[in-house]
């Protein structure tokens, strides 16, 4: 054990690459990944997620948890998964939202202090996916609170989920 | 089984699955005798609303015999008005959840049950409703009720443990951290859990009557988003069912495919099971780590596949794509994969104070498991020797030599180390597989769908069994599709496994089932 | 008019008032700079962690993402002050209010080099005990006024830790209270610097690790950081916090590492001074103003932080039961065998230490 961390300090910082054939649009790459300048005007470039899954396949979940591994690494743009909604700014909706977890999702809505955002995360929290129209579902988020960004994917990669957040914050700072 | 034939009003055996139909008691008294005589495992338990065929329900009972490849279904009909039927739970703890299910499904009554509360639909759901019922419709105000939760229809009450110093602590459903939604009611003295009881259903998406709406073709789409980690495993359970209603046998090198596939979801969920463990103890380098491992294997997927979680590759009939033409890049991937996961293994056995905490933690003693028809990794860390790969061999695995493991000490230790050793056992599996070639196309043709057959479609999912069955109506569309995942089977079983432990710990033994809150309510 | 002018503004008395001002100003300048230094304890912690993890942290906000504590702090003030309904007023808005200031007091008698001390007083040690008794106090109201059951176990849960492991951080203290004969922390460190060795961490090594221990303790702090890990059913004491109270809890948990941190340097390290040999070896040193040793001091105590960082990202966290037994069965033993042979041993070599 001791070596491993006395390896990780003394060789050189080095990040695990992104993958080959990583998609990203020929535009963000000419920009490059610094949309982290934009996360200034209303967060202070701080984001603190809570993430609510109602009623996801847990597709959705493994992708956000998948964003916090070494290799997409979101603390590096002052983003971060939090426990307790009161400590959050956003919250990031998965799934279509069966019955049985709307007032869950309302309650954690209201707990969130203002100002927030609510993101709605996959194919099925857009509008209830494979799964619309399925008595047990409100076929999409915006049927329960009010959604400022919508991330299409079923699931969405990790990838994909960064861009959607670029993208909200785009929007919040009027680009 | 002669006893049970010559109770028997009807037999079906259509290929490896016996129908028995039997009336009244002799449901509940043949179901007693394969379990008890035959040491058989229950599987699984469901009702169908055959009304448009002869007018009756039917409820199917479908056993196991450990050494027999057979699949044993005890069936009874009932025809309204009498909607009752024997309860095998006093006899058959595994049969609970299944009874609770039926009733508030169909409003098919199991007389003797000793728990009267509903299941799957909350309180607010409407009385006297039975969604799955061929004439129950929609009702736009009953349903917006519901998801208002503040008309309570049917109250549920939690078991209530009466004591000095006992402090009732509820958790959910919305948890700590990126993980789906499900309500725990612990009653602790201090820190010492005495009582557990969980409610789940939160994410209960009405998927069984979905099936119904959306078609057999679309239906592959719609399995493998019940549960996003085990996608791969749904998809091939649910079109071996509907391959077996036809009777069409897919080619060699379809099941080839489908083999490495399921083997390959089963390392990227073990390894990441066992990192997640760490993330459990706190020991964050060893969770890193496993994330790393992972991660390679999840990108591993998408190039083969064009999907991280295999989704889309699974069509009745057999598969879209030929994942043998990256033979290489399977190859250098997975050995990769070997020596990061080696080391990985080796550092947190090392860490002293990690095994010390997963150690006696979260024990699942051996009988419980068995009563209460546990599967999979959990089943096998407590002694039970089962695997559908070996009970029921289906697609390649006939042919393949390995041997499932199992450990006696039930803890959380046990079921780390089942799923490391099932690790090596899925890599030795893949590289066998790499070294042969196989005959024939990608997909085979597609017979007609006869009206009102049936059939089951089984794997083994990286969790566990995992069961479908389908029944076609008259036009060649759903008529029922049940579907049974693995998670199903041992929620039931984690309050047995926290008992004793102390508060903090529940999250660790949580971990360590890693169970599927969307598989279980479908 | 004439006389009373003439009472009040005597010779004393501007001294008094040049006193009070200095005063006001060494506590402006340690509250600043101890409040700076939290910031970015928190940036580094991220730092550290992520390279032990093979990741980068943050990076992006600001030049090699340095502004990323202020940008964490600014947001949390402007976030919406939610109370939760039921919850007891006065208590909720004090417990926040009690944990800091308890972990700001102990900074004023802590001496940061030669001379300069807030509070140059002969119990020290005894008073940085008291505070952070208090700060135990904190917990325990929050916990209870948040009207939350997690937030109420969460704050039994660390205050019990706190109480236990307090003990033990004394008793490992008084090995060196004897060593140097004095409570005063300025005493203690020029007694280090006359001392062969230069630091008491060396023949006090069983002293140095209980007192490391329970530092790790007292701050809940990975291996001990049951009540507060986001893992085990929600945030612990603070969850019902938000906005700049939320902030405040944050502030005081990190104050408290970096007091933590100075004793360890003041008592084991030797504070400002380097050894008796290295000032032999080096006539010069001796000649440097007394403020450049501060920059010895602040060294000692980032080694130290870094410590922590560094045992926060390899070891697993421990269990309650195992917590409380490591507390109560292992290091008190520990620390009173330790006093009673540093006692032995100095009432022998009367004369040689």
């Amino acid at each position: 054990m001791i070596k491993e961390i006395l390896k990780n300090i003394i060789s050189k910082t080095h990040v695990i690459p992104f993958p080959e054939g990583f998609r990203i649009s020929p535009e963000e790459a000419a920009k490059g990944m610094n949309f982290q300048e934009r996360i200034d005007k209303v967060f202070g470039r701080s984001l603190r997620i809570r993430q609510v899954d109602a009623g996801s396949c847990n597709a959705c979940e493994w992708e956000c948890t998948a964003l916090t591994n070494p290799i997409y690494d979101i603390q590096r743009f002052g983003i971060d998964f939090v426990a307790s909604p009161r400590h959050a700014d956003a919250l990031l909706v998965t799934g279509p939202i069966s019955r049985q977890m709307e007032l869950a999702l309302k309650k954690t809505y209201l707990a969130t202090p203002e100002p927030r955002l609510v993101i709605a995360c996959g194919d099925c929290a857009i509008d209830g996916g494979i799964y619309k129209d399925s008595y047990a579902v409100t076929n999409g988020v915006a049927n329960v609170i009010p959604v400022d960004c919508y991330i299409p994917g079923c699931p969405p990669t990790p990838v994909g989920i960064i861009l959607g957040l670029q993208q909200l914050l785009d929007k919040l700072t009027g680009e | 089984m002669d006893y049970i034939l010559r109770k028997a009003i009807k037999t079906k055996e259509n290929l490896n699955e016996i129908y028995m139909e039997v009336s009244g008691y002799d449901f509940r008294d043949s179901c007693v005798y394969i379990y008890e005589k035959k040491n058989a495992i229950l599987r699984l338990m469901f009702a169908t609303d055959e009304r448009p065929v002869d007018g009756s329900f039917r409820i199917y009972t479908v056993f196991s015999i450990p050494g027999d490849e057979r699949l044993f279904i005890i069936v009874l009909s009932l025809k309204e008005p009498d909607m009752t039927f024997p309860s095998i739970t006093p006899y058959i703890p595994a049969a609970h959840w299944y009874e609770r299910e039926i009733r508030d499904m169909f409003g098919l009554i199991p007389e003797g049950h000793p728990d009267p509360r509903r299941l799957v639909l909350h309180d607010s759901f409407p009385a006297g409703s039975y969604p799955l019922r061929k004439d129950w419709n929609v009702i736009e105000r009953d349903m917006k009720e519901w998801g208002e939760g503040k008309a309570v229809k049917e109250p549920y009450k939690f078991m209530e443990v009466e004591g000095e110093g006992i402090y009732e602590i509820p958790v959910g459903p919305v948890h700590a951290g990126i993980i789906e939604p499900g309500h725990f009611r612990f009653s602790a003295v201090g820190e010492t859990i005495i009582f557990l009881e969980p409610r789940l259903f939160y994410t209960h998406k009405g998927t069984e009557k979905h099936f119904e709406k959306i078609g057999f073709t679309e239906g592959v789409r719609l399995s493998e988003r019940v549960s996003g980690t085990s996608s791969f495993s749904h998809s091939a359970a649910y079109c071996m069912a509907v391959e077996r209603m036809t009777g069409l046998d897919i080619t060699e090198n379809a099941k080839a495919i489908r083999t490495l596939l399921l083997e390959l979801e089963r390392l990227y969920n073990h390894i990441g099971d066992i990192g997640n463990m760490c993330a459990g103890t706190g020991l964050a380098v060893g969770y890193a780590r496993g994330a790393v491992i992972k991660e390679h294997l999840m990108q591993l997927n998408e190039r083969l596949t064009g999907s991280r979680y295999l989704r889309g590759i699974n069509i009745i009939g057999g598969v879209r794509k030929d994942v043998f033409i990256h033979r290489d890049d399977l190859i250098s991937t997975i050995d990769a994969v070997t020596k990061e996961y080696k080391e990985m293994m080796k550092l947190l056995l090392d860490t002293i104070s990690h095994v010390e905490r997963l150690e006696n933690t979260g024990k699942l003693s051996n009988e419980i498991a068995r009563k209460l028809g546990v599967t999979g990794v959990a089943a096998r860390a407590s002694g039970i020797n089962d695997d559908m790969r070996k009970a029921h061999p289906h697609l390649l695995y006939g042919r393949l030599d390995f041997e499932p493991h199992s450990m006696s000490r039930g803890d959380v230790f046990a079921r780390m180390m089942i799923r490391a050793e099932e690790t090596e056992c899925s890599i030795s599996i893949v590289n066998s597989l790499l070294e042969n070639s196989y005959k024939g196309g990608l997909v085979a043709e597609m017979k007609e769908i006869p009206p009102y057959s049936s059939a089951f479609g089984y794997t083994e999912s990286p969790r566990g069994s995992m069961f479908y069955w389908v029944m076609s109506d008259e036009n060649g569309e759903p008529l029922r599709v049940k579907l049974r995942a693995p998670s199903y089977c041992n929620w039931p079983a984690v309050p047995f496994a926290v008992h004793g432990n102390i508060v903090p710990d529940f999250p660790l033994c949580n971990k360590s089932f890693n169970l599927s809150y969307s598989g279980c309510d479908m | 008019m004439k006389e009373i002018f003439e009472a009040i503004v005597t010779p004393g008395s501007i001294d008094f008032i040049l006193k009070i001002v200095i005063i006001f100003l060494k506590i402006v300048v340690v509250v600043a700079v101890g409040l700076l230094h939290v910031a970015f304890a928190t940036y580094f912690e991220r730092k550290v962690i992520a390279a032990m993890q093979v990741r980068l942290g943050p990076r992006e906000v600001g030049p090699l993402g340095l502004f990323q504590p202020f940008a964490d702090g600014i947001k949390l003030f402007f976030k919406e002050d939610i109370i939760p309904a039921n919850a007891d007023k006065p208590i909720f808005y004090l417990a926040p209010v009690i944990f800091f200031v308890a972990a700001l007091t102990s900074l004023s008698v802590l001496p940061y080099f030669d001379g300069f001390v807030v509070a140059d007083i002969n119990v020290g040690l005894l008073f940085i005990f008291a505070m952070s008794s208090l700060g135990a106090y904190g917990i325990v109201m929050s916990g209870w006024a948040s009207d939350s059951k997690y937030a109420f176990l969460g704050g039994l849960r660390s205050a019990s830790q706190i109480i236990s492991y307090e003990i033990a951080m004394g008793l490992s203290l008084v090995g060196v209270m004897i060593m140097a004969g004095s409570l005063n922390l300025s005493e203690i460190v020029r007694a280090q610097s006359q001392y062969p060795t230069g630091m008491y961490a060396i023949p006090q090594f069983l002293g140095f690790f209980v007192f490391i221990v329970a530092a790790f303790a007292e701050t809940n702090r990975l291996p001990f950081d049951l009540p507060e890990a986001e893992s085990e059913l929600v945030a612990g004491y603070f969850t019902e916090y938000s906005g700049f109270r939320f902030a405040m809890f944050f502030l005081g948990e990190y104050t408290g590492m970096l007091i933590m941190s100075s004793i360890a340097t003041l008592c084991f390290l030797g504070g400002w001074t380097l050894p008796k040999f290295v000032m032999d070896l080096l006539p010069f040193l001796s000649q440097l103003p007394p403020f450049v040793w501060v920059f010895v001091f602040l060294a000692k105590v980032y080694a130290f932080m870094f410590f922590y960082y560094w045992v926060r990202s390899t070891f697993p966290r421990y269990r309650y039961d195992q917590l409380m037994a490591i507390g109560w069965k292992i290091l008190i033993p520990l620390a009173l065998a330790n006093i009673v042979f540093t006692g032995v041993v100095k009432s022998w070599f009367k004369g040689l230490l």
